[in-house]
């Protein structure tokens, strides 16, 4: 066990004093490192920021339940006291034929478009909030409802929710499709920049091979090495996003950028962080194990 | 505890060879005992490098058997190979030094390879270098170095990791008669407290000097 922490210990030391032996390159490729993994960080940000404003909106869907025109009051308070005894039903309100009259006559141009009319052509109408928004519950509520007797007819409106979040869905998607193709070149700058070191070492492998070195050993502080660039990257990559979303969130009027921003006022949520220091660290170990295993695997003569 | 060498009926052709060129080893045989002192003897292409680079399974024999300790060290597999250089010392031709390391870097880089905790492995560094007299050196480049002072921290380096077989592929060349008398008289010592000892060399005045039973090769054949 000792040995086996020694031989770790060994390998992190030796990773790091090798990122100290070349300085300026280290810190170029976790530059660019951390710029490529900043770009996603943001877009992902700015789509979860976009989902706590449209929470912020009224998105539940409604329901309108038309009576018939001849429906008497007794019908309706029946058709209400029916649906308030039902479950799935979060709230009712009801707007009686005169009030729809009222309501109409009130808009501009239309009062005298009615006047002309012999009676009330609106109907009883009932408005409901299902308990459940998701689409299928409310479309199968809407399917039960018109075959209630005492009802004409039902109007589902949620098609602006569903294009809200289809927009949304696409924009994830986007985000989603760039943070692949950038970990792909994550990964791609990793491999090149171990294959480099291997390079330099290459005397150096040569000898420790001579001496007995197993090719664990070998490879073990190139994959440290990539993970520590990778956290470095990640940790920059958090700084920058983080800066960004607050330079945006500034420029978006007061209580938008309130409620886009997470808890506390926090530019970026911490699991967002956690997540991504996490993924660039893996994405380096990675880039740096593709490596290692093109030049330093079974199959090379080399170091021997 | 030394180790013994056994060479049975071993040849070694190299890839790429020219047609109907000789071996580099053909059809060698011969034993060596445990903690004893040997000289291996040739003019250069002789295949004395072939006998040292088929004892480290750098390479493996075309046909025969090499025996270390009774391991039949052509059939390891590439994950026991490490194992047994961890058993062996090697002084190499071409020296091998890292030229951007200290000394005391490249004397301690078998025990970093071993796995032995860097207390430990720096007081046994120090040692070496103490027996090849260049403690004090520890902090200078091997650039910085003689020749002589150079193939010093070579030997030290192939003896801090406690070998049981020492293997110096012309450890005398390039150093003048003094200095190869020094040489010579380190690897005596390692031998005194019971260590294997194989050395290269084709300079017989070194050999007349230091006298030990030599094994003769010339065009990969054992001669004497």
């Amino acid at each position: 066990m000792n040995a086996w922490l020694h031989a770790h210990d060994g390998a992190m030391r030796d990773a790091l004093a090798h990122a100290r032996r070349a300085p300026f390159a280290t810190l170029f490729a976790v530059a660019v490192l951390a710029l490529a993994l900043a770009l996603p960080l943001v877009g992902f940000v700015v789509v979860a920021g976009l989902a706590r404003i449209t929470a912020q909106f009224d998105t539940d869907p409604q329901m309108s339940v038309f009576l018939p025109l001849e429906a008497t009051p007794r019908d309706r308070q029946a058709l209400e006291r029916s649906l308030r005894a039902r479950p799935g039903i979060k709230r009712l309100r009801v707007v009686t034929k005169e009030q729809a009259l009222a309501e109409l006559q009130s808009t501009e141009g239309v009062r005298d478009l009615l006047s002309g009319l012999p009676g009330n052509p609106l109907p009883d109408t009932l408005v409901i909030t299902p308990a459940h928004a998701a689409r299928e519950a409310v479309h199968a509520l809407r399917a039960e409802l018109e075959q209630l007797p005492g009802v004409a007819s039902v109007q589902v409106d949620t098609a602006w929710v569903e294009r809200l979040e289809g927009i949304l869905g696409t924009v994830r998607a986007v985000v989603l499709a760039v943070a692949a193709m950038l970990g792909v070149a994550v990964v791609a700058v990793t491999f090149n920049t171990v294959r480099l070191q291997v390079l330099t070492r290459a005397a150096e492998l040569d000898v420790a091979a001579l001496f007995g070195a197993t090719r664990a050993w070998m490879r073990r502080p190139f994959l440290y090495f990539g993970a520590f660039q990778g956290i470095a990257a990640g940790l920059l990559s958090i700084a920058l996003a983080a800066g960004f979303v607050a330079l945006l969130a500034r420029s978006l009027p007061g209580e938008t950028a309130v409620a886009a921003l997470p808890g506390r006022g926090l530019a970026m949520p911490w699991e967002l962080a956690l997540t991504a220091l996490l993924a660039a660290a893996g994405l380096g170990w990675l880039g740096a194990w593709l490596s290692v295993w093109e030049h330093l695997g079974p199959g090379r003569r080399a170091h021997r | 505890m030394a180790a013994s060498i056994s060479f049975a009926d071993v040849s070694k052709r190299y890839p790429g060879g020219v047609a109907g060129a000789a071996a580099a080893l053909d059809h060698a045989s011969f034993d060596i005992a445990a903690g004893e002192f040997v000289y291996l003897t040739g003019h250069s292409g002789a295949g004395k490098s072939t006998v040292f680079r088929l004892l480290a399974a750098i390479e493996r024999p075309t046909a025969g058997t090499v025996l270390v300790n009774q391991q039949n060290v052509g059939r390891l597999s590439p994950a026991a190979v490490p194992f047994l250089r961890r058993k062996l010392g090697l002084v190499l031709q071409d020296q091998r030094l890292l030229f951007d390391r200290t000394v005391f870097d490249n004397v301690s880089l078998p025990l970093a390879v071993a796995g032995v905790p860097p207390r430990d492995a720096a007081k046994r560094a120090r040692a070496a270098l103490d027996k090849v007299g260049l403690l004090g050196r520890e902090r200078a480049n091997p650039i910085a170095l003689s020749g002589g002072e150079q193939q010093r921290v070579c030997i030290a380096r192939a003896v801090v990791n406690r070998p049981v077989l020492l293997l110096a592929d012309e450890p005398t060349a390039n150093l003048d008669a003094e200095y190869a008398g020094v040489i010579l008289e380190l690897f005596r010592a390692f031998h005194d407290v019971g260590v294997t000892v194989v050395l290269a060399t084709h300079d017989a005045a070194l050999i007349a000097r230091y006298p030990a039973r030599s094994i003769a090769l010339a065009q990969g054949r054992v001669v004497r």
